[in-house]
C-alpha cells in the first residue's frame, strides 16, 4: 500500500524538494504551512497544480510548530507512516533577534510532534525524521566533524536544534519510536531563501551581471562551509527513514 | 550525517559565482576593508558589511560523510561548481523574465 508522509516546513527549500521526491515515489504527501498574509507557497505551487492529476496525492494544511493541538490534530487526521520535521525558524542570524520564538518552534516543536506520536498510540507505526544541523558543531571540536564529534552550538538557532536533537534520541530510547536525526551540512539550490549567503551571492552576481545592481555587501568572507545540493540531501533524508 | 566532505570559503563561493558569468574577482585590503574588485575594469563588486557578522561566528564546518555512505549507500552527486552554476543561471533567468514583464 502507498505510504503517507507528513512534512512540516513543506513550503521551504527542503520541504519542496522532499515533497517532489516522495510524490514521485508514490507517497500520499501532507504538507504543513503557516498562515501568512503574503504568498508563501511559491516553492510547492508546481506540485499543488499537479494535484488535478488524480494520481498526485498532495495536500496542504495550515499549521504552526508552536501550536500543540494543531499538530496533534494533523497527525491524527493524516495517520502518517513517516513524519519529516523540516519546519523551523532556520536563519541563524535572525535567531539572535528572535531567540525565544526560535527555541519554541525549533526546539519544543520537535517535542510536540514526538508527543503527538505517543499520545495517539502511533509509536509502532509512525517514523520520525528530525532535521538536525551541522550548526550543532558551531565552535568545532574536531576537523572534519563526524557523528561522534561533541556539539558546541554557537547561536540561539543551534541551541534550539540541540534540544530537538536530544529529545529525538530520548523518545527513540524511551518509547521505541523509529526516530532519527539527520545532521545535514549546508545544502543549497536555486530555491534557497534569498537571505541565506549562497543565494544572496548568486542573486547579486546575476543582478550585477545584468547591470541592475552595483555591488554585493557581505559578512564574513573567511567562513568555511561544506556545501551540497538540496536535491541530494532530501534523498538522504528519505533513506534515513527506510 | 550528510555532507560532501569538501569545504570552501564564502570568498571562494563568490569567486565561483562571478566566474560563471566570466568575471574575475581580485581581492584587495584586509578585514572589514577587504574589497572584491572586477579584475577587468577595477570596479568594486564586493564590500564587507559588519552588520552581516554573527555575534558568535561559526568559522569552519566540514563533514565526514563516511557513515551515510556505509549505512545508507548515500553520497552527494552534485559538485559545488555545478551547484553554483545552476543557482546563478536560475537567478539570471528569473531576473530577466521579471524585467520583461515590468517592461510590458
Amino acid at each position: 500500500m502507498a505510504k503517507t508522509a507528513l512534512i512540516t516546513g513543506v513550503t521551504g527549500q527542503d520541504g519542496s524538494y522532499l515533497a517532489a521526491l516522495l510524490l514521485q515515489k508514490g507517497y500520499t504527501v501532507h504538507g504543513v504551512k503557516r498562515r501568512s498574509s503574503s504568498f508563501n507557497t511559491g516553492r510547492v505551487d508546481r506540485l499543488y497544480q499537479d494535484r488535478h492529476d488524480e494520481k498526485v496525492q498532495f495536500t496542504l494544511h495550515y499549521g504552526d510548530m508552536t501550536d500543540s493541538t494543531n499538530i496533534i490534530r494533523l497527525v491524527q487526521e493524516t495517520q502518517p507512516d513517516e513524519i519529516y520535521n523540516l519546519a523551523a525558524q532556520s536563519h541563524v542570524q535572525v535567531s539572535f533577534e528572535t531567540a525565544e520564538y526560535t527555541a519554541n518552534a525549533d526546539g519544543i516543536g520537535a517535542l510536540r510532534i514526538l508527543e503527538a506520536i505517543r499520545l495517539l498510540g502511533l509509536t509502532e507505526k509512525t517514523r520520525f525524521y528530525q532535521a538536525s544541523t551541522s550548526e550543532l558543531y558551531g565552535l568545532v571540536q574536531e576537523k572534519p566533524q563526524r557523528e561522534t564529534t561533541p556539539f558546541y552550538p554557537r547561536s540561539p538557532y543551534a541551541v534550539a536544534k540541540l534540544y530537538g536533537y536530544w529529545i529525538t534520541v530520548n523518545y527513540r530510547e524511551a518509547y521505541g519510536i523509529h526516530a532519527s536525526n539527520g545532521i545535514l551540512f549546508n545544502h543549497e539550490s536555486p530555491v534557497r531563501g534569498e537571505t541565506f549567503v549562497t543565494r544572496k551571492i548568486t542573486r547579486a552576481v546575476a543582478a550585477i551581471h545584468l547591470g541592475l545592481q552595483d555591488k554585493l555587501y557581505i559578512g564574513n568572507l573567511d567562513s568555511m562551509r561544506d556545501w551540497g545540493h538540496a536535491r541530494d540531501y532530501v534523498e538522504g533524508m528519505w533513506r534515513i527513514l527506510q | 550525517m550528510l555532507a560532501t566532505g569538501v569545504n570552501h570559503s564564502v570568498r571562494e563561493f563568490i569567486e565561483m559565482a562571478f566566474g560563471h558569468v566570466d568575471t574575475k574577482v581580485r581581492w584587495e585590503g584586509k578585514g572589514l576593508d577587504e574589497k572584491g574588485i572586477d579584475a577587468a575594469n577595477g570596479k568594486v563588486l564586493v564590500s564587507v558589511d559588519p552588520r552581516y557578522f554573527r555575534p558568535t561566528e561559526v568559522d569552519f564546518l566540514l563533514g565526514d560523510p563516511a557513515k551515510a555512505k556505509k549505512v545508507l549507500g548515500w553520497t552527494h552527486t552534485v559538485e559545488l561548481k555545478d551547484l553554483v552554476a545552476e543557482m546563478v543561471d536560475c537567478d539570471l533567468k528569473s531576473i530577466t523574465s521579471k524585467r520583461g514583464r515590468s517592461d510590458d
